[in-house]
C-alpha cells in the first residue's frame, strides 16, 4: 500500500498520493448498469459467492452522480451509445470505465450496422476484460488491475 | 376442429380469384393471396366461428430481391379454441411498397407491422401510428433489406453526441 510505519504506534508517514489513491481505490462504487448477458456475471460477482465487496467495489449505486466506476457490461448498440455517453458525463471525476466482455471491448461477432465496435469509441476505457461473458473471477481481476492503476496515479499532477 | 383443407376450401370459395396458391404442409394450411384481398380474408378467418382465428402470432416479411414482386408479407394466425394455425402470404412489389394494415382487426399486430415497416420499409396503409419501433427516428435506411450492407452505412461510426471540449 505504500504506507510505511515508523515512530510510535498510531503515527504513519506516507505521501498524499498514496493516501488519496488508497482511499479512492478502496471505495470504487460502481454504477448499476448492465446492457446484456455480461450483467448477469456482474450480478454474480456482487453476490455472496464471489462478493466483490471484499475489494470495496460492491456498493452499486443507482445514480451516476454517486459512482466512481462504470462497468460497461454487454453489447453497446448505436441507439444506446448516446445514453451511455451521457451517463459517463454525469459521473463526477475521478471516474473510471471497465469494458467488460468481448462486446464492450470490440463489438465481438456483432459486426453489424447497429453495434458500436467497442465502447472505447465513445468513452475512455481503463481496463478491458476478455470473455463472453467473463467469469466473475475475470471481473474481479479487472477491478484489481484498475486498483493497481489507481495507485500509480499522481493526485495533483495535471 | 376444422381440418386444414377445410380452411383452404372456405377461403377459396369466398375469395377464389384472389388466392394465388395454397398447400397443406405439416398439417397446416399455407395460402398465398393477392394483397388487395388481405383484409377481407383476415376478417373471414377471424369472424367465421368454425375458424375463429383470434390470435395473430406473427407478422413478418421476406425480401426476395430480384423478383418482380420483391417482398412477401407473412401473417401467421392462431385459433385458440380450434387449436389451428394458418399462414397467409401476400407479395408486395418493391416500387409500390405498401399493403393494407390488419391492426384494426387484431390490435396486437400493430407493433409487428411497425417492426416490418422499420426493417423492410413496407408501409401499412391505414395503420394508426406507423413509426419506427427499433431503429431511431432519424435512421434513414431499411436494415433487413438484402441490398443493405451488414456493416451499415456509417451510422455506427457517427458519434455526433460526444461533447466537444470547450463547447
Amino acid at each position: 500500500m505504500g504506507l510505511t510505519r515508523e515512530f510510535d504506534s498510531g503515527v504513519m508517514t506516507t505521501t498524499v498520493d498514496a493516501a488519496v489513491n488508497w482511499a479512492r481505490k478502496s471505495a470504487l462504487w460502481p454504477m448499476t448498469f448492465g446492457l446484456a448477458c455480461c450483467a448477469i456475471e456482474m450480478i454474480a460477482t456482487v453476490a455472496a459467492r464471489y462478493d466483490v465487496d471484499r475489494f470495496g467495489a460492491g456498493v452499486f449505486r443507482g445514480s451516476p452522480r454517486q459512482s466512481d466506476l462504470m462497468i460497461v457490461a454487454g453489447t453497446l448498440t448505436r441507439k444506446m451509445a448516446p445514453v451511455v455517453r451521457r451517463i459517463y458525463d454525469q459521473m463526477p471525476e475521478p471516474r473510471y470505465v471497465i469494458a467488460m466482455g468481448s462486446c464492450a471491448t470490440s463489438g465481438n461477432v456483432y459486426n453489424t450496422y447497429s453495434v458500436v465496435q467497442g465502447v472505447d469509441q465513445i468513452v475512455p476505457v481503463d481496463v478491458y476484460i476478455a470473455g463472453c461473458p467473463p467469469r466473475p473471477e475475470a471481473l474481479i481481476d479487472g477491478i484489481l488491475m484498475l486498483q493497481k492503476k489507481i495507485m500509480e496515479q499522481k493526485v495533483f499532477a495535471r | 376442429m376444422a381440418q386444414p383443407s377445410e380452411i383452404i376450401n372456405k377461403v377459396v370459395a369466398a375469395f377464389g380469384q384472389h388466392v394465388v396458391a395454397h398447400k397443406v404442409f405439416a398439417d397446416e394450411p399455407y395460402i398465398s393471396i393477392r394483397k388487395e384481398a388481405l383484409r377481407d380474408i383476415c376478417r373471414l378467418l377471424k369472424d367465421d366461428p368454425s375458424m375463429d382465428f383470434d390470435y395473430p402470432c406473427e407478422v413478418t416479411a421476406v425480401d426476395y430481391m430480384g423478383e418482380a414482386e420483391r417482398f412477401e408479407v407473412i401473417h401467421v394466425l392462431w385459433s385458440v379454441r380450434q387449436r389451428r394455425r394458418v399462414i397467409l402470404k401476400s407479395r408486395v412489389a418493391g416500387d409500390a411498397c405498401e399493403i393494407d394494415t390488419v391492426s384494426d382487426i387484431w390490435r396486437g399486430t400493430s407493433f409487428m407491422e411497425r417492426e416490418v415497416f422499420d426493417l423492410y420499409g413496407i408501409r401499412f396503409n391505414g395503420h394508426a401510428d406507423l413509426r419506427r419501433i427499433m431503429m431511431t427516428d432519424d435512421f434513414e435506411d431499411w436494415p433487413l433489406r438484402k441490398d443493405f450492407p451488414i456493416e451499415g452505412k456509417g451510422w455506427r461510426e457517427n458519434y455526433d453526441f460526444i461533447p466537444v471540449v470547450g463547447d
